[in-house]
């Protein structure tokens, strides 16, 4: 600011031939002007009672502000004329332009009074003239800046007088709670609101989320936003520079600060903190995630001094986040998360049983069936009432089961090779934490769990024939029987038993394939009995089943159908990659994706396609980019 | 557009320039509270002030989300009339 600079000269050489007060003299004066205003509250320095009706002046102008500036391109005549018609607005201008004059002769004289006080102390620092110079203007920069903040105040204090009765207490309670905060958390507040696209250099922010969370100063979130989770929450939106100033100490402070929230804490409070986490930042790559090791332990958790409160432990420990954020080793880390296993290595059959009947005594159970599968069998516990778990529960478990085949751990949404009769396992998590799946494999022939694929190479690899509930399980002999135009009964039958055992997906296909046979071959040529089978299993309950468990996927989504047909011809992959994991950019830097409704309805279908994202996230493989949304989750049905 | 640099501040070291923007968020904060209520009809006002008074951030969001889905371009026009603002005072002290 250069020429604020001169000015400042300017205007000091000017008072400069009128003797100062001296400094004891001048703080004399402080003193008693401050005394006085103590006695007499009220009573407003010369400054502020300009700047009030500036103030009051610029509100008016601005109402009029397109109308009056029309008037530069006017004429003096036509001006003239146009006041005549309209004194109002000739009697804002000048309002305006008086409160203006008088205003910035005081301000000026403040600032002058200011500076003077700020020489006079520089004088002791030994500074040379560049120095006293930058120390002047910097000076300069701050009064002028903390002016405009009065200015602005004040016209917003005025504005919500004139909007709402509400208003006003709020923007004072706002007011008065963020000035209460230390730094860090204002900086934090300041990541989510003034980081947008206007100012360079950071991440958007969740506005929404940030001013829902500040206008929020009830119990739990104060307490909340007191300790360490809205560091948490919104470390991923500060900007570079911020992030510096708390990084010094940021594993350190946090661990600290994940100490104070949790030592001594309820359930209800870690449980309340929790919920406020999930549901405020799903963003794994820009948080700090703490891995909790369970109320029930919370002894020898504090005596290791390592608190973890985990959303999806298993993603997080093996993305190496969770050891970085706290400084621990990667091994301590995973350590916190692996479950004990249920049945010990090496257990005969009976172990087996005995093992699972002690824990499934007060565990959720799901037994598999014919034709079903791991995930079918851990849906099936999801619902309301005794005996089930929520949605919720459902996705946070399923993140975090794995089961181990072959000493290596495999995540269970891999798992295809289970049997009639296998259970699924539902254990609830400790004090809050992510509950788990467990497959009991039943099986007596010691075939461990593992893919159909694994088992399969295993039989070709001994020069066996698999067994035909293997094959039947790779789809080899439905292909041969769309070989020719001629459908054996037995080749009906393996149809039919794919069909049966097969997802929505698989029934599907195989109703698309016996549907093209129908059209190419004659009644009289074989055809009939393509069609027959068509007939009988596009009626089966077990496809209706199918239909069911489909239009459940939907249903616990949440999605409305005509969002969701807008989209269920994207391939996974590409649906992924748009619908981001990150909140803020997905509402703010939308990606071209389809959508049914309106502009106005955007931020609900946003929403309602940030969450079917999550839900595919939770149960895709690799293998399922390719297919499409519908595919998936026929596939899933 | 770095804020420092339009307003002149490079002098200013790092915690004297989180300083100032914790103040301007303070003005900005409170100047979107403004625009919320703005943008409500009235019995929307009074269940904002319900929402505000139980401190459930939760709803609240949901409530903001729900009511001003424009939330994102509120913001942005606050944010750049403040800077506007701002730069039109400074401009009157050159």
């Amino acid at each position: 600011m250069p020429n604020l600079l001169c000015e400042v000269i300017i205007y000091l050489m000017r008072t400069e031939s009128a003797p100062a007060p001296s400094l004891p003299e001048k703080e004399q004066k402080l003193t008693e002007a401050k005394k006085e205003e103590k006695e007499a509250p009220d009573l407003k320095s010369p400054l502020d009672l300009t700047r009030d009706s500036y103030v009051r002046a610029k509100l008016a102008f601005d109402s009029k502000k397109e109308e009056l500036a029309n008037l530069k391109n006017l004429t003096e005549e036509e001006r003239k004329r146009h006041f005549e018609i309209d004194p109002k607005a000739k009697a804002v201008l000048v309002a305006f332009q008086d409160a203006e004059e008088a205003y910035l002769k005081e301000r000026e004289k403040d600032l002058g009074v200011k500076l003077r006080l700020i020489g006079k102390e520089l004088e002791n620092k030994k500074l040379n003239k560049e120095e006293r110079s930058a120390e002047l203007e910097k000076a300069a920069s701050t009064h002028l800046l903390s002016e405009f903040k009065k200015v602005y105040d004040a016209k917003t204090e005025s504005l919500s007088k004139k909007t709402a009765p509400g208003a006003f207490e709020l923007v004072k309670k706002v007011g008065d709670w963020y000035r209460s905060r230390p730094l860090k958390e204002k900086l934090l507040v300041a990541g989510g609101l003034v980081a947008s696209g206007a100012v360079a250099g950071a991440v958007g922010g969740g506005v929404g989320l940030a001013l829902g969370t500040v206008v929020g100063l009830g119990g739990m979130t104060q307490r909340m936003l007191a300790g360490s989770s809205i560091f948490v929450g919104l470390e991923g939106f500060l900007q570079k520079r911020h992030k510096e100033i708390l990084d010094k100490k940021s594993a350190e402070e946090y661990q600290k600060l994940s100490v104070e929230v949790f030592e001594g804490s309820d359930a209800r409070t870690l449980q309340g903190l929790m919920k406020f986490l999930k549901l405020h930042d799903k963003d794994l790559e820009n948080r700090f995630a703490v891995v909790y090791e369970g109320l029930g332990k919370a002894e020898k958790a504090m005596e290791n001094r390592r608190l973890l409160v985990s959303f999806a432990a298993g993603a997080l420990v093996s993305s190496g986040l969770l050891a970085e954020a706290l400084g621990l080793k990667a091994e301590a880390a995973e350590q916190a998360t692996k479950p004990e296993p249920i049945v010990p290595e090496g257990a005969s059959p009976e172990e087996a049983l005995k093992a699972a009947d002690s824990l499934t005594q007060e565990k959720i159970v799901s037994t598999i069936e014919k034709g079903g599968s791991v995930s079918k069998a851990a849906l099936a516990m999801v619902g309301e009432g005794d005996g089930k778990i929520s949605l919720e529960e459902f996705k946070l478990a399923w993140n975090n089961s794995f089961v181990e085949i072959s000493g290596v751990k495999v995540p269970i949404r891999d798992v295809s090779l289970v049997h009639e009769g296998d259970q699924v396992i539902y254990v609830p998590g400790q004090g809050g934490g992510p509950g788990r799946f467990e497959v009991i494999d039943y099986v007596k022939d010691k075939l461990s769990l593992g893919t159909s694929d694994d088992l399969y190479n295993l039989y070709q690899e001994s020069h066996k024939e698999p067994p035909e509930w293997l094959e039947r399980a790779v789809a080899k002999n439905v292909s041969e029987a769309f070989a020719d135009n001629k459908l054996e009964a037995y080749e009906a039958r393996n149809v039919e038993a794919y069909f049966n055992r097969g997802s929505l997906k698989d029934k599907e296909e195989v109703l698309a394939r016996l549907f093209e046979k129908m059209g190419d071959v004659g009644p009289d040529e074989g055809g009939r009995e393509f069609s027959d089978l068509f007939v009988k299993l596009s009626s089966s309950e077990a496809h209706a089943a199918s239909h069911r468990v489909y239009e459940l996927h939907l249903k616990m989504i949440g999605i409305k159908l005509d969002q969701y047909e807008a989209i269920k011809d994207l391939k996974i992959g590409e649906f992924l990659e748009k619908r981001g994991r990150s909140w803020w950019r997905d509402y703010f830097f939308p990606s071209k994706l389809p959508y049914a409704g309106t502009q106005e309805d955007r931020a609900g279908e946003i929403f309602s396609q940030r969450k079917l994202a999550d839900y595919i996230r939770l149960l895709v493989s690799k293998d399922d980019k390719a297919l499409t949304i519908e595919q998936f989750l026929k596939k899933l049905s | 557009m770095d804020l420092t640099k339009e307003l002149g501040l490079e002098n200013f070291t790092e915690e004297e320039k989180s300083e100032l923007l914790a103040q301007f968020t303070d003005s900005l904060l409170k100047r979107l509270v403004v625009r919320v209520y703005s943008k409500l009809k009235r019995e929307e006002q009074a269940e904002f002030d319900r929402l505000a008074e139980s401190g459930d951030s939760e709803k609240i969001n949901s409530f903001l989300a729900e009511k001003i889905p424009d939330m994102t371009q509120v913001r942005d026009e606050e944010v750049s009339a403040l800077l506007a603002e701002m730069k039109e005072f400074i401009g009157t002290a050159k």
